[in-house]
């Protein structure tokens, strides 16, 4: 596991801050019109909404891998 | 006269049935680089100016024309080019029956795209079905087998659609040009619809996750390129600006992107994906502006280079462990480093990471729908799932997520070589989309500036805050040993039972036959007539005796 240690997460923070900062200095210098940390936001909550809102639908849709070789009649 | 590179691709592979050993693989890279060097040319106007038409003939009362050679045309014939030389060498120990038919496949994928009328088309676009049809049997086990069945169920349908919205077509208006289409009714939405199957537009779209990931590593690869990037040139010529496929676009991109997270299947995640991406793609052509045109056109030719490097990852995995499901994988990097950092080269550039392809192509697209709410929502919300599933459950489920359970090695050299060349052009038009290199070749002059400074940074908080997500929520996505329902249920469940009750039907009828048989042989018995008993094939010669005599009769 070495690409993903805590020691490597440290830089992604690091990063992540400089984005932030980045946009906030970008909008009081009117160089963009999104609110600031607005992408942030959308993927992290999107995100988050994406997989329990996909697990939801999965409890209705997933079976067993032999679901399909339970209804052959003829083989 | 214009040489046309899919007929050349053909010929070439026929070819290859007669040879062997080493030549065989000379050959078999050479057929695309031969095309890709015919289009060269092209470009550098050795044949004329583009846009031109060539190589008419009359047939009936129609003319028939097989190069119609612009604009639209050219970047999806050298993106198809070029991938395909990457993927031959890739390809160059398998199978000569694939080989053979992935070269039919790729060859028939460029007469489709250079086809000017309905003849041409449905002939290479009917040709392109089978041809991929066999690509997906040469892996030869029983799931390949039915899974190409149900393959070959579907575009056999999408192209009787097809057929029958062109006749009608010609019917209406009297002309057999592949050309955009206005709104006449039935035979519109005919020829859509058969466009669509092949586009794998929900809810038609099942035999794509389906058939893929059940072909071998080799003929997956070729899978991923041709069939739905064909179509979305299809959708570009004959339906831009059609509103339906707006919104059907952006519902197909999340739809891929919602089927991914539940999946098991290495190669299956990534086939949701080519659905999700596909549908950027027809939600460009569905806005129908000159940037959303651009958008999509830019997104097949970048999508067709890294998803076949994706597959092509994901395949070489397959290759070395001979497992492809992420509840039997994991801990692999250890033995493939290389081969995990090539497949991220290609996860970044789906995932539009700034300096990767995808990037400057997929933003695009996204940028022309800011005007249409819903549609930039749908699109902006699977870059998302893009990047999470393909960027970190796969990679993470393959690679790492726990000790090795499985030993593995490097893929072999002309594997890690085909990953190699296109994992440095994904970087490369990353870096350098340039408005002479990938922007040059679209069909219409490009506005837009990728590297903004307001996008860049948009996209790269997007996806870090993405992993962030996933970092929290990584158990949730490990893979469990399920399979997921599609659109195909119905068709599925109806098939067998169908099938079930022809069986039943043929027993029945068989059995009918017995007794009759059995009866007049008692008939026989009483009445004492011996009856001379005729052989199968002395029975066969007398039929056709009389279908001779029958002919003749007709013919005086």
């Amino acid at each position: 596991m070495s690409y993903l240690e805590e020691r490597n997460m440290k830089y992604l923070y690091i990063i992540a801050a400089l984005l932030i900062l980045a946009d906030i200095l970008a909008y009081s210098l009117h160089l963009t019109h999104e609110i600031p940390g607005f992408s942030a936001a959308f993927g992290f909550v999107g995100c988050i909404i994406l997989i329990y809102f996909s697990k939801f639908i999965g409890r209705f849709i997933t079976k067993k891998e032999d679901y399909y070789e339970r209804f052959r009649k003829v083989s | 006269m214009w040489v046309h590179p899919g007929i050349m691709a053909i010929a070439g592979a026929l070819t290859l049935l007669l040879l062997r050993g080493r030549v065989e693989k000379i050959v078999f890279v050479a057929i695309p680089s031969f095309s890709l060097s015919v289009l060269l040319l092209t470009s550098y106007g050795y044949f004329g100016q583009i846009p031109f038409e060539d190589l008419s003939f009359k047939f009936l009362n129609f003319t028939l024309t097989l190069a119609r050679v612009d604009k639209l045309a050219m970047p999806f014939a050298y993106v198809f080019s070029i991938v395909a030389i990457a993927m031959n060498i890739y390809a160059l120990n398998s199978e000569k029956y694939e080989k053979v038919a992935a070269m039919i496949y790729f060859g028939s994928a460029l007469g489709v795209v250079f086809a000017k009328d309905f003849f041409t088309f449905y002939v290479f676009w009917e040709m392109m079905a089978i041809a991929s049809l066999f690509v997906i049997w040469s892996r030869g086990t029983k799931n390949s087998l039915e899974a190409g069945l149900r393959y070959a169920l579907w575009h056999l349908t999408g192209g009787a659609f097809l057929i029958a919205g062109m006749a009608l077509y010609i019917n209406q208006t009297g002309s057999i040009e592949f050309r955009l289409f206005e709104n006449s009714g039935l035979s519109y939405y005919l020829i859509l619809l058969g466009v669509m199957v092949n586009a794998a537009v929900p809810p038609l779209h099942a035999w794509l996750p389906d058939a893929y990931p059940e072909a071998s590593v080799t003929g997956a690869v070729y899978l991923t390129a041709f069939t739905t990037k064909s179509a979305v040139y299809a959708l570009a010529r004959g339906f831009p600006g059609e509103e339906l496929l707006m919104y059907l676009g952006a519902i197909m991109a999340m739809y891929g992107v919602i089927f991914a997270v539940l999946e098991n299947d290495g190669r299956r995640l990534l086939s949701y994906h080519i659905v999700s991406q596909v549908g950027y793609m027809v939600a460009g052509v569905g806005i129908g502006t000159a940037l959303a045109i651009n958008g999509a056109v830019s997104h097949a030719f970048t999508h067709i280079l890294y998803k076949a490097l994706l597959f092509m990852g994901m395949g070489a995995v397959i290759e070395v462990t001979g497992r492809s499901k992420f509840t039997e994988l994991g801990g692999l990097y250890r033995y493939m480093p290389v081969a995990f950092y090539l497949y991220m080269v290609g996860a970044f550039s789906i995932s539009a990471f700034p300096l990767f392809s995808g990037f400057v192509s997929k933003n695009m697209t996204v940028y022309a729908s800011h005007e249409i709410f819903v549609v930039w929502l749908l699109l902006e919300a699977s870059s998302i799932g893009t990047f999470l599933h393909t960027g970190l459950k796969l990679p993470w489920n393959v690679w790492f997520a726990r000790d090795p359970i499985i030993e593995a090695r490097e893929p072999p050299k002309n594997m890690l070589a085909g990953m190699a060349i296109l994992a440095g052009l994904n970087i490369f038009l990353g870096i350098y989309p340039g408005y002479e290199m990938l922007y040059s070749l679209l069909p219409y002059e490009v506005n837009y500036e990728p590297y903004e400074f307001g996008k860049v940074i948009a996209m790269s908080q997007l996806l870090i805050f993405t992993f962030f997500a996933f970092w929290i929520l990584r158990d949730k996505l490990r893979g469990e040993e399920k399979i997921v329902l599609d659109t195909d249920w119905l068709p599925r469940i109806l098939g067998n039972y169908l099938f079930y009750w022809i069986c039943r039907f043929s027993e029945l009828s068989k059995n009918m036959d017995r007794e009759v048989l059995s009866f007049a042989a008692g008939f026989k018995k009483i009445s004492g007539i011996r009856i001379k008993e005729i052989s199968a094939g002395y029975g066969l010669v007398i039929t056709v005796a009389i279908f001779a005599f029958y002919l003749f009769l007709f013919l005086i």
